[in-house]
């Protein structure tokens, strides 16, 4: 009796749940709940989902038409982006430990994992199996200068992300960032 | 050497250019610029790039963008020089700000672009398309700056070994990486072609 007194309520909240987490896509992944920035302090805070998104890739009409297709597939993009001067360094550690252990134990697949110094960079995607990829999620701790947190998800062809992020990269980064052939 | 039309340099009338445009020259120096620019199509091309591009930003609509991320592009600015002539891992703090920071550079000439070849004029779709990008430039930032850490690893301990993945492969930039955590456990193949 008192077995089914939990049991059922506990059935019945983990189906209200898997609902909401479910209609976001397989790709999605909820960074901003990780706990680790302060919203308040946030430097960059993006949130664009459906109807935005559709938004932003009607605008585009005369633009690059693989970035257009690239945007319009896409359901969702968070990117968060502060300032870890003043976090608990090793409790933010522990919780990009705790997502990527999430990440790899719900299926997601490693594309980058790399570390530098204090710095550490996570990408990871998941797979749906037609040539697509369902999302992105990218997590990058550096230091205790900045925290990166990003999640794209949506029916993205990876060949057309990565024309359209070497893209944006070219255009906009190059000129700010200091030469690394003289950094490591 | 820079070619000389009616009295002044080329390379002396780009450099001046700017203070011609905002009427912040001499009148000896704006008659003979004027004459530069009747005899030479290539300053003349310079200076019509330059009051398009001028045209182009007062057309700027506002942007929501947070005090402090413009206040870390004008920051990134000011440190552009010395960061270049000096650059050493100090140079690198903050990095990602910088990036972001350049990223809102790139999105008010977005915008531009946006403005100029679109119907659209609609601020919230122009928010989005300014903000999609920012997303995507990041991404394409944090690809980039493993790709260097993986060089510079390359550069350090040697070639490493094959391992490469369909998925990663045709992910441009983000192809030329994969890598695990730990200092001997570093799968990474560069995209070369060939390399087998």
């Amino acid at each position: 009796m008192r077995f089914t007194r939990i049991f059922i309520p506990a059935v019945v909240l983990c189906f209200f749940i898997a609902i909401p987490v479910a209609a976001q896509g397989l790709g999605y992944y909820p960074v901003e709940e990780l706990g680790i920035l302060d919203p308040g302090t946030l430097e960059v805070d993006i949130n664009l989902e459906g109807t935005t998104l559709q938004i932003a890739a009607g605008a585009m009409q005369d633009q690059d038409p693989q970035l257009r297709k690239l945007v319009s597939n896409l359901t969702r993009v968070r990117v968060q982006v502060g300032s870890a001067e003043d976090l608990d360094g090793g409790l933010v550690s522990q919780r990009i430990d705790d997502a990527v252990a999430q990440l790899e134990a719900k299926g997601w697949a490693r594309i980058i994992s790399v570390e530098d110094g204090g710095e550490k960079i996570y990408v990871y995607s998941i797979d749906v199996g037609d040539g697509t990829i369902a999302g992105l999620t990218a997590l990058v701790n550096a230091g205790d200068e900045e925290i990166v947190v990003a999640n794209i998800v949506g029916s993205i062809d990876p060949v057309l992300l990565g024309s359209a992020i070497s893209k944006m990269h070219t255009m906009d980064l190059s000129q700010f960032m200091p030469s690394d052939s003289d950094d490591d | 050497m820079s070619p000389m039309v009616e009295d002044i340099h080329c390379d002396v009338l780009l450099h001046r250019m700017e203070a011609f445009i905002d009427d912040d020259v001499t009148a000896d120096e704006s008659a003979a610029i004027k004459r530069h620019l009747e005899h030479c199509d290539a300053c003349a091309k310079e200076l019509e790039h330059a009051l398009r591009t001028l045209a182009a930003l007062r057309a700027l609509p506002e942007l929501d963008v947070p005090d402090r991320v413009i206040e870390n592009a004008r920051a990134a600015i000011r440190r552009q020089g010395p960061a270049e002539s000096s650059a050493s891992r100090t140079n690198t703090r903050r990095r990602w700000l910088a990036a972001a920071a350049a990223i809102v550079i790139g999105i008010i000439g977005t915008v531009a672009v946006v403005q100029d070849r679109t119907e659209s004029t609609d601020p919230d779709a122009l928010r989005a398309v300014a903000e999609v990008r920012f997303a995507l430039a990041t991404i394409g930032e944090i690809s980039e700056r493993a790709n260097r850490i993986v060089r510079a690893r390359i550069i350090d301990d040697g070639p490493i070994p094959q391992s490469f993945r369909g998925l990663a492969r045709s992910l441009g930039p983000l192809a030329s990486l994969q890598t695990t955590d730990g200092p001997h456990a570093a799968p990474y193949e560069p995209t070369h072609e060939g390399n087998s």
